[in-house]
Parts: C-alpha cells; structure tokens; sequence
C-alpha cells in the first residue's frame, strides 16, 4: 500500500508549490490510472513514490518504508518505467544477466514471452535499438522483474499503433494479483480498458480518485447525435431515421436501426457533451437497468476538469 | 532494511563496472595516450640526449611530470565521481536500481579512486613501454624503464626521518584534496573539477595569508632539520590532524548529499 500523507513539494529555484497538503492512498491489486494536464505533477508524484524526489513536507510511504531512504528492499518491489530513460550500450541478454539478481521475483519467462510479443530478440544490442523498441525491451524487463510496485510514466509514447495493442496484451496478461500498476498518460484511449481506479490531478490537489467500477455503473459513456440534445430529442424513443451510435456500436448505419439497451436515454440525464466524430460524445447518467458501457477517460477527463463531475 | 550487504554490493559493483567498460575503456586510452605524449616529449622533443646518461636524465623527468599528472588526474577522477548521474535519464536508471544508497556511493568511490588508480597505473605502464619500443626504434641504446624509477621513487626506506613526516604531511594533504574534490563533485552538477579547484585556490589564498600574517600565525617552520636532527613544530600534528579530520567530515558530507540528492536537481548545484 502506498500512502502519500499531507505532502508539499517544489522544485529547486521553482516558486510555485506542486503539490501543498496534498494526501492519497493506493491501494495493492489495482491498475491506477494518473491522469492530469501538463505540469499538474503527475511525473512528479511518481518520482516522489519512487523516492526520486523529497517532499518538503510530508512523507510518502510504500509497504511501511519512508520513500526518502531509497531502501534497497523497496526498490526490489519498485520498478520505475520513466518516460525517458537510458540503456548501457550492451546486448539485452547481458543487461537481464546483469540486473535480474537484483529483483528477487524476476521470471526469465515472463520476459521470454513480453519480448516474443513485442516481437524483440534477447540478443540484440540496447544501443541499436530505436527508442520505442527500447521502450519496448525495458517494459518488458520492468514486466519480469515481478516487483509489488509498477509505474510507468507515458508508457505508450513513442510507440507505434501495432506496439500499443501489444502493450496492452502484456500487462492484461502478466499483471498478477499482487501487483499494483500506476500508469501516468496522455494517451488515454491507450489504457483506458485496462484500468482498475482513476485519478485526476489539478495542480496541487487530486479532483478524481473513484474506481472505474463506480464511474461505469454511475455512468454511461457513449455517442448521441446532437439532435438527441435539442429540447425536441426529449422523446425517449430514437427513430429508424436517426439512430442512436452507443459507445459499442459508435457506427451509425442505417441497417442497425433498433435501439438496444445500450442506447442513450433522453438528453435530460446528460452530465457532459462534446461534439465528435461520431456524434455528440456523451456523459450521462447510468439508468437502473442500463448495460454498463466502456469508460471514455478522454471524456470524464474533461468533464471533471469542468467541474460536472466530483 | 540492510544498509550494506557485500552480496548486493559485489553484484552492483559488477554490474557496474560492466555496463561502464566503454567508458572505462575510452578513459584507459585517454590517459595512456597523455602519458605517452608527456613521456615522447620529455625524451625525445625536448632537447636531444647525446648519452645515456642525459637519457635516464629525461625520462626521469618524464616520471616526475607523470607522477604530477597522474596526480591531479586522480583529484580529477574523485571530481567525477558522479558524472555518471549528470542527467536525469542515467541518474533514475542508477537510484532506482535496488541497492542502498551506501552501496551506490561506495560503488562510485571505488569507481573514482580504485579504478581510477588501476588505470592510470596502467596506462602508465603501456605508456612506459610504448616509449622505451620507441626509443630503441630511435637507436638509444639499453632500456631505460620508468617503471623502475616509479618503485625507487615509492621506496622511502633510506631517506632521513625529516622525509617521513613530510611523507605524512603529503598523504594528510592528499587526502584532504581527494576528499574535497569528491564533495565537489557530489556537490557541483557542472564543471565540479574547475569550480572545486577555484575553491580551494580561494581557500589555499586565506591560508598562505593567515600564515605570514604576524598577528595569526606568524612564519612557523613546520619541520626543521639541523644535523639530521628534525624538530617538528607541535602546530605540525594539529595541522595533521585537522587535515585528516577535514578528509573525513568532506568525505561524510559527500556521502550525505548523495543520499539526499534528488533526481531533479538546481542547475548548478545537486540539491
């Protein structure tokens, strides 16, 4: 469990506080999603777990031990993935030859599979690899080392559009129950169906910390047309002419004309509404009864960004 | 919660040392080819040696300015200490690697004095060598080697008890110096060598000032030889002392800014 308690923090020379009194709890077994605009902190609140950074303030304490130590006994259970790293100029094989023994859980066969899915060779050297292949490589180290603790900062940046289906493969598959994984991204449509819990951060103070089980039976995320927003799309039942996309079938077709379960209900439960290329992107609330739909992050994030929802 | 566990240690160091060999390497070819340069240009640029004798002449010259610079090259090392961590990409690969932060700051400390030693020793050494194929495809006659000269030089047996203490005073010194280089370069993120020798100027100014100053100190004769008789002045042992102290504190000081220094750091300075 990591417990981030009435932390205040700023960088060296920086006025501005990042964080002031802020507090969280993390608990194990989960996926956590970091979401926030640029410079909120959410790198910052990484390395602070990481014990990279000192708060000013505060502590931060993962599994009992103060961050600030750098215990060696955390950090076995501790694997940073950070947006930019560097690799020593040796061969891949030579690198897990040399860092495994650090981590006591690390599995040769977790690793064997993560490079056999991101389709890399053990032997190849680190220095001849392009940045997302490195990214690659390491995320497959960082999956074998088995330590209680993951984090990634922007783990899919830099990678391309097969690699990210890829990535998502392999944490859905190696993540056991006894690890904790906090993603910290942009790239929201690239994690979203793998979190567990999602936090929001504004500068200085977290404005989300709900499970993705609570936000999708709350709410419904999906696609209307903006007719269905207009006072006259009050009528309950969408029309053959106009049906209604769900965030399942976010296709339009005139051959799917029954609305089904999914179908959004009239524009009077509507939390949130951005216009999109499939229609109006919606956040509404979830009818007793409702199928639950697939959390839209980018949607939510801006909806709680306005303050529609807490 | 062990703080330093020789296992863990032996692996960091050898992780260490392996993911750095290219580095390791560039420095064993840097120093050696510096030597040789000083080695060629004190035999054989320098004036010519019509006779052996003006030959061993120069290449103990040679030595000597070798000594000199394998000396400030040491306190260079110490300055470097943490070069490897200058940017913030190699500095979270090194923290975040599972080890203590004593056992990380040994690693560095051997890495920039043992190592450092071990190669400088040997680069003089292939140095040395290179030279003497050199000069006899000059056409000097015999080998002349350095090395020898380098074992006569560490051999203070037959010298008088004067050269002991001034022996002690120069390790006390020179341990003085490598420990505030290491705090330097702990301590400066940019150019530690340059800024951390700017200090020390600063520092041996106030020194050489307070010494001739008749109100301070006055002209104290540390060591004085008469007839084979040494007198040590009583200021020599606090000097010494307080040399050795100084080492120890800087020495602490360096491992307590690593152990606080974060990853995102002041542009010149490490905190």
């Amino acid at each position: 469990m990591i417990q981030v308690n009435d932390i205040t923090f700023r960088y060296a020379g920086q006025k501005d506080y990042v964080f002031d009194g802020f507090s969280l709890t993390l608990e194990q077994n989960n996926i956590y999603g970091l979401l926030g605009k640029n410079g909120t902190g959410k790198s910052t609140l990484l390395y602070l777990i990481s014990g990279l950074l000192r708060p000013l303030r505060g502590n931060v304490i993962v599994d009992g031990i103060d961050a600030r130590k750098r215990n060696a006994d955390m950090l076995s259970e501790l694997f940073l993935v950070p947006e930019e790293f560097s690799l020593p100029p040796i061969s891949l094989d030579e690198y897990v030859r040399l860092n495994s023994p650090f981590y006591p859980h690390f599995s040769r066969e977790i690793l064997e599979a993560c490079l056999t899915d991101f389709e890399l060779q053990p032997s190849l050297r680190l220095d001849a690899l392009s940045m997302g292949q490195q990214k690659k490589a390491f995320m497959s180290f960082a999956m074998a080392a088995g330590t209680r603790l993951l984090l990634m900062d922007e783990p899919t940046n830099g990678l391309d559009i097969p690699s990210k289906s890829q990535f998502r493969k392999v944490v859905a598959e190696y993540m056991s129950k006894e690890r904790t994984l906090i993603i910290s991204t942009h790239q929201v449509h690239d994690v979203e169906m793998l979190l567990d819990h999602v936090l929001m951060l504004t500068p200085k103070q977290l404005l989300l910390d709900k499970s993705a089980e609570e936000l999708t039976s709350r709410y419904v995320f999906e696609f209307r047309t903006s007719s269905d927003l207009q006072p006259s799309a009050l009528d309950p039942q969408p029309s053959a002419l106009n049906p209604q996309p769900s965030s399942l079938n976010p296709q339009p077709s005139a051959l799917d004309p029954q609305p089904s379960s999914l179908s959004p209900q009239p524009s009077l439960d509507v939390i949130y509404a951005e216009p999109s290329l499939q229609g109006m992107a919606v956040i509404a609330e979830r009818q007793e009864g409702a199928a639950e739909t697939q959390l839209n992050l980018e949607l939510l994030f801006n909806a709680v960004t306005k303050g529609l929802i807490k | 919660m062990t703080q330093f566990n020789m296992k863990r240690f032996g692996t960091l160091l050898k992780c260490h040392l392996l993911e750095e060999r290219r580095n390791l390497l560039r420095m064993f070819l840097g120093f050696t080819l510096g030597l040789l340069f000083l080695h060629i240009f004190f035999t054989e640029v320098n004036g010519y040696a019509a006779d052996e004798a003006a030959y061993l002449e120069k290449v103990e010259q040679a030595v000597t300015i070798s000594l000199v610079v394998i000396m400030f090259g040491m306190l260079g090392c110490a300055s470097a200490i943490f070069q490897n961590i200058r940017d913030k990409r190699p500095r979270t690969t090194f923290f975040m690697l599972p080890a203590s932060t004593v056992e990380k700051f040994l690693v560095r400390f051997v890495w920039s004095t043992v190592v450092a030693f071990v190669i400088w020793m040997a680069a003089f050494v292939v140095a040395d060598v290179l030279r003497m194929l050199a000069s006899l495809l000059i056409g000097h006659e015999g080998m002349t080697s350095g090395i020898a000269m380098l074992f006569d030089f560490s051999d203070l047996s037959g010298l008088s008890e004067g050269i002991g203490y001034l022996a002690l005073f120069v390790i006390a010194n020179g341990l003085f110096n490598h420990a505030v280089y290491t705090l330097g370069g702990t301590i400066f993120r940019r150019q530690p060598f340059i800024v951390t020798t700017l200090l020390l100027l600063v520092l041996l100014t106030l020194v050489v000032w307070a010494w001739h100053s008749p109100s301070i100190l006055g002209d104290v004769q540390l060591i004085t030889l008469n007839d084979n008789i040494v007198t040590v002045h009583p200021l020599y042992y606090a000097i010494v002392a307080i040399l050795l102290v100084l080492a120890a504190v800087c020495y602490w000081l360096a491992w307590r800014c690593f152990s606080r220094m974060p990853l995102i750091t002041n542009k010149w300075l490490n905190v």
